[in-house]
């Protein structure tokens, strides 16, 4: 078990938690190793800690809980790239921009966060032809309407 | 910056792999064709400006004094919203 600090509290993970990034992600490429961890605090959303600089931190939401309709297609290409078996489903993680306003907090739905569980590998694809946003609104309630 | 001038039809190579040719120049528009491996991303640098912009702000979620209340109040509509979809 390991620790990374995150707002002050020492957070455990295990190296089972950590993933691969081999191109980092869009506009950051220096971020090539990240832990996704299950922190009862925040949850359901999950942290994304670098461990190449841990003054980053990512809250990501895990959408087939959460916008169970989202159903982005993965190429062939990169399907290849992230060791992901044509059997694994691969998982969808948005990241989410924390606003001083909670209820005007949104995730990004238009450039997600791939990860093949298996191969522990992830990427961050964008969405070309996609209707979803990069600050769509979170899945709150009545108040929003996510779910195209 | 590296600045080439180049004709309609001429070329740049960018590492081993990435090619790029001058296709057309109609006024202000150029139009250029991209050769690159499969697993290179291309993106219109407008996008890719967008989204590493929603990256840095997304990448701070835990900074900042008043923000842990924030996230504290919406993870816990989060879970209600579980609950409440768990019931029906």
């Amino acid at each position: 078990m390991q620790t990374i600090r995150v707002q002050g509290t020492d957070v455990a993970y295990e190296e089972t938690d950590i993933l691969k990034f081999d191109e980092g992600l869009i506009g950051m490429p220096q971020l090539r190793r990240m832990a996704l961890i299950h922190y009862t605090e925040v949850a359901p959303l999950l942290l994304l800690c670098s461990l190449e600089q841990p003054d980053i931190t990512f809250l990501v939401l895990d959408t087939s809980v959460h916008v169970p309709a989202y159903a982005p297609r993965l190429t062939a290409n990169a399907q290849k790239q992230l060791g992901l078996a044509d059997d694994d489903a691969p998982v969808w993680l948005a990241t989410v921009t924390i606003a001083s306003e909670w209820t005007a907090s949104t995730m990004n739905l238009r450039a997600p966060i791939v990860i093949a569980p298996t191969t522990m590998r992830g990427a961050q694809i964008v969405l070309l032809d996609s209707q979803y946003q990069l600050a769509e609104p979170l899945p709150l309630g009545e108040q929003t309407a996510v779910g195209k | 910056m590296l600045v080439l001038t180049r004709l309609i039809g001429e070329k740049l190579v960018i590492g081993n792999e990435v090619i790029i040719e001058v296709l057309a120049i109609n006024g202000d528009t150029v139009r250029l064709g991209i050769s690159a491996p499969r697993e290179t991303s291309v993106h219109r640098y407008e996008i890719f400006a967008e989204i590493q912009a929603a990256n840095q702000a997304a990448s701070q979620a835990t900074s900042g004094p008043a923000l842990p209340n924030v996230i504290e109040t919406l993870a816990a509509r989060l879970r209600a919203r579980e609950e409440t979809e768990d019931k029906d």
